[in-house]
C-alpha cells in the first residue's frame, strides 16, 4: 500500500507564488476530493506532485513511500506510481495513441519482461471497449482532434493500462455528457481496492455519485483551508463558498489578482510570439 | 530477381514491391509490373527539355542535359487510372550521377509512383524531373533519398500542372550528403491543385536547403507547401518556401507551414516563408514553428514514464508520420523508421 505525503508545500511560477503551504497525507486505498473556486491553485498542486517544468517548488516536501517525489524527473515519478490525468491533456501529432502507450507500459518492465505486441493489443481492446471509445482510437494521433469528452476518456484509458499506485485525476468529470461520466466513475471505481489512492479534483458533488470518496478537502489561496467528509462537498453543491469564505475571513480566494495575472499572461504571450519567430 | 548488384540495406524491402522498376548506372536492370500497369510506357530514351520558368532552373537543366548518363521516360495514356503504386528505384554506386526523369500523365489519368534513389558512393548525384500532368490527371509523387555518402546531391524537379489536375508530392531526404532540392510547381490550369511536402534531416556538419516553389497561372488554384525539418550536431537546415500568385488569378489559395526541431546548441534551422501575391481576391497564409521540442508534449509522455529521450524520440518520429502515410509497402515504411533513427 502506497503513502503519498505532502508537506508545507509552495511552489511558484514565474516568480509569482501559487502554492503556499499546502498539507495533505494520501494512502493507498482511499479516496480524497479536492474542491475549490477557479484560480485557487488545485492544477498548480497537481501539476506540482507530476514535476510540471514550468512550476518549482520552493519549499516543503513530497514523499511515496518514504522516497523524496521532489527529487525524480517526470517519468521516475510515473515509473514509481504516480498518475495524473490532466485537466487539459497536451496534443500529440504524429505519435498514435498504441505506440505510445505501448512504449509507456514497456517503460516499466526489463527487457526481458518485454510486452508481446499480441498481449498488448487484447489488453488495449479491452480496454478501450469498457471505456465505449471508437475502435480506430488506437491509430489516431495523441488526443489531435479529439473532444474535449475524448481526451478526458484518453487519460482514463492511460491510467487502465498502466495501473499506478496514486492517481490523481484533474476535473476529469469536465466535458464529459451524463453518459460518459458514468463510464469513466465506472471504469475508475473498478480500480479502486486496498490499493490504489486517488485524489480527484472537482467543481461537482455529482462526480462523487459515480466514485466515492471518503475525505473532502477545500483549496483557497494555495492551500487547503478546510477538511472534512462528503457532507463538506454537499454543503458546498447547496450554498456555494460564500460561507466558508466568510467563516476564514477571506474576501479573494484566488491566489493571484487580476493584475497579476495579467502580468504574468502578458509576459507568456510575449515569449510565444518571440518562440514563434 | 538478380538481385547481386542490390545493396543489401535495400534487399529486405526490395524484394517485397509489388511493381518495381530498377535502373541503375543509366540501365534498367529489372522490371515487373502486374498487367494493369499496361497503360503505362517507359524507356532510357533521351528527349528534350521543356521550356524553363526561371534562369535558374534554365541552367540546372542545361547541365543536366550536358552531363546526364541516366535517363527514364515514363507516360501513362488518357485515362488510365492506377490503383497500385509504381515503385522506382535508382541505384548509384560507382560512378557519378546525372540523372534525367521524364512523366507525364495524360487526361484523367492516375499514378502513384514512389521513387527511391540510394547512392553509396563519394560522387556527386544530380538528378532532374519534368513531370506534367495534363487535364484531371492525379499524382501521387513520393521521393525518397537514402544517401549513405557525403558528397553533393542537387535535386531539380519542374512540375506542370493543368486544368483540375492534381499533385501530391513528398519528399523524404535521408541523404548524409550536401543537399540542395529544388521543386518547381506551375500551377497552368483553373483549379488546379498541389501540394508539396517535404522532411529534411540533418546532421554532424551537414547543410540542407530545401525550395518549393509554387506558381499560381491560373484562377482557383491551390498551392499548399510543408515543410518538416530536424537539425542536429552542427548542420545547417535551410527552407524556402515561395507561394506566388499572379495578377487575376482569382480565388486562388496559396498556404505553407514550416515545423522544425533544433537539437543542440549547435544546429542551425531556419525557414523563409515568402507570399508574392499579385491578386486581392485569394486566401493566403503561413506559419512556422521552429525551436525546441514543445516541453508541454515532453512532461506529457514523460508523466506516463517515457524517458526523455524516449519521449524526443517518439515525437521526432511522428514528423515522419504524414509521410508514412502515403506509403503502402509495410517493408519500405520499417526501412524509412530504421533510416531515421540512424541518423538522429
Ligand atoms: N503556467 C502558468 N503560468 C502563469 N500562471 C499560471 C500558470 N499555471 C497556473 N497559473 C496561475 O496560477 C493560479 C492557479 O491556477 P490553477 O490552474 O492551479 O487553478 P485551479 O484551482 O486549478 O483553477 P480551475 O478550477 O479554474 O481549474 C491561476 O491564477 C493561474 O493563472
Ligand atoms: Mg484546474
Amino acid at each position: 500500500m502506497a503513502t503519498l505525503i505532502i508537506k508545507d508545500l509552495h511552489a511558484e511560477v514565474e516568480g509569482k507564488e501559487i502554492l503556499k503551504g499546502v498539507n495533505l497525507t494520501l494512502n493507498g486505498g482511499e479516496t480524497h476530493a479536492i474542491m475549490g473556486p477557479n484560480g485557487t491553485g488545485k492544477s498548480t498542486l497537481a501539476s506540482v506532485i507530476m514535476g510540471h517544468p514550468r512550476f518549482t517548488v520552493t519549499k516543503g516536501s513530497i514523499t511515496l513511500d518514504g522516497e523524496n517525489v521532489l527529487e525524480m524527473e517526470t517519468d521516475e515519478r510515473a515509473r514509481a506510481g504516480l498518475f495524473l490525468a490532466m485537466q487539459s491533456p497536451a496534443e500529440v501529432p504524429g505519435v498514435t495513441n498504441s505506440d505510445f502507450i505501448k512504449t509507456a507500459m514497456n517503460a516499466r518492465l526489463k527487457d526481458d519482461e518485454k510486452l508481446s505486441l499480441f498481449k498488448f493489443i487484447r489488453a488495449y481492446d479491452k480496454a478501450v471497449q469498457e471505456l465505449k471509445m471508437n475502435e480506430d482510437l488506437p491509430h489516431r494521433y495523441l488526443n489531435e482532434g479529439f473532444s474535449g469528452g475524448e481526451k478526458k476518456r484518453n487519460e482514463i484509458l492511460q491510467m487502465k493500462m498502466l495501473k499506478p499506485k496514486i492517481a490523481i485525476l484533474d476535473e476529469i468529470d469536465s466535458g464529459l455528457d451524463i453518459d460518459a461520466l458514468k463510464i469513466v466513475g465506472e471504469n475508475v471505481t473498478s480500480m479502486k481496492g486496498n490499493d490504489l489512492g486517488l485524489l480527484l479534483i472537482t467543481h461537482y458533488q455529482r462526480l462523487l455519485d459515480y466514485i466515492h470518496a471518503e475525505h473532502v478537502h477545500v483549496m483557497m489561496k494555495g492551500q487547503i483551508v478546510r477538511s472534512g467528509g462528503v457532507e463538506l462537498m454537499q454543503k458546498i453543491d447547496d450554498q456555494g463558498y460564500d460561507w466558508l469564505k466568510e467563516e476564514l475571513g477571506i474576501d479573494d480566494e484566488r491566489v493571484l489578482h487580476e493584475e497579476e495575472e495579467r502580468i504574468i499572461l502578458g509576459s507568456c504571450a510575449t515569449k510565444e510570439a518571440l518562440e514563434k519567430k | 530477381m538478380n538481385l547481386t548488384r542490390i545493396p543489401k540495406t535495400l534487399q529486405p524491402f526490395i524484394n517485397t514491391l509489388p511493381n518495381v522498376i530498377i535502373i541503375e548506372q543509366g540501365k534498367i536492370i529489372h522490371s515487373q509490373l502486374s498487367e494493369s500497369f499496361e497503360k503505362l510506357t517507359f524507356h532510357d530514351h533521351v528527349i528534350g527539355l521543356p521550356t524553363m520558368p526561371t534562369e535558374e532552373l534554365e541552367q540546372m537543366g542545361k547541365l543536366n542535359q550536358s552531363l546526364m548518363n541516366s535517363t527514364l521516360t515514363l507516360e501513362l495514356s488518357t485515362s488510365a487510372r492506377l490503383q497500385e503504386p509504381l515503385y522506382v528505384i535508382y541505384i548509384s554506386l560507382d560512378k557519378d550521377l546525372t540523372q534525367r526523369t521524364t512523366l507525364h500523365l495524360n487526361a484523367s489519368s492516375q499514378l502513384t509512383v514512389i521513387e527511391y534513389l540510394y547512392a553509396a558512393n563519394d560522387a556527386t548525384m544530380h538528378l532532374f524531373s519534368d513531370i506534367k500532368l495534363s487535364e484531371f490527371a492525379q499524382l501521387n509523387h513520393i521521393a525518397i533519398n537514402h544517401i549513405t555518402s557525403s558528397n553533393a546531391l542537387t535535386v531539380n524537379r519542374l512540375y506542370d500542372i493543368k486544368e483540375g489536375a492534381q499533385l501530391d508530392q513528398a519528399n523524404v531526404l535521408f541523404s548524409n550528403a550536401l543537399t540542395h532540392q529544388a521543386n518547381h510547381v506551375l500551377l497552368n490550369g483553373r483549379a488546379a491543385h498541389a501540394t508539396s511536402k517535404t522532411i529534411g534531416i540533418a546532421n554532424k556538419t551537414q547543410e540542407m536547403i530545401i525550395k518549393t516553389v509554387i506558381e499560381h497561372y491560373a484562377e482557383q488554384s491551390e498551392g499548399y507547401i510543408e515543410h518538416y525539418g530536424i537539425a542536429s550536431d552542427q548542420s545547417t537546415l535551410m527552407f524556402e518556401g515561395v507561394g506566388k500568385i499572379h495578377k487575376n488569378m482569382r480565388r486562388s489559395i496559396a498556404k505553407q507551414k514550416n515545423k522544425g526541431v533544433v537539437i543542440g546548441a549547435n544546429a542551425r534551422l531556419d525557414a523563409n516563408p515568402l507570399l508574392l501575391i499579385d491578386e486581392y481576391d485569394v486566401e493566403a497564409g503561413h506559419g512556422a514553428a521552429i525551436g525546441r521540442i514543445d516541453e508541454l508534449q515532453l512532461y506529457y509522455l514523460m508523466s506516463r514514464g517515457l524517458s526523455l529521450p524516449e519521449a524526443e524520440r517518439l515525437i521526432i518520429n511522428g514528423f515522419l508520420a504524414p509521410f508514412s502515410a502515403m506509403i503502402e509497402s509495410e517493408p519500405l515504411k520499417e526501412t524509412l523508421q530504421t533510416l531515421l533513427n540512424e541518423k538522429l
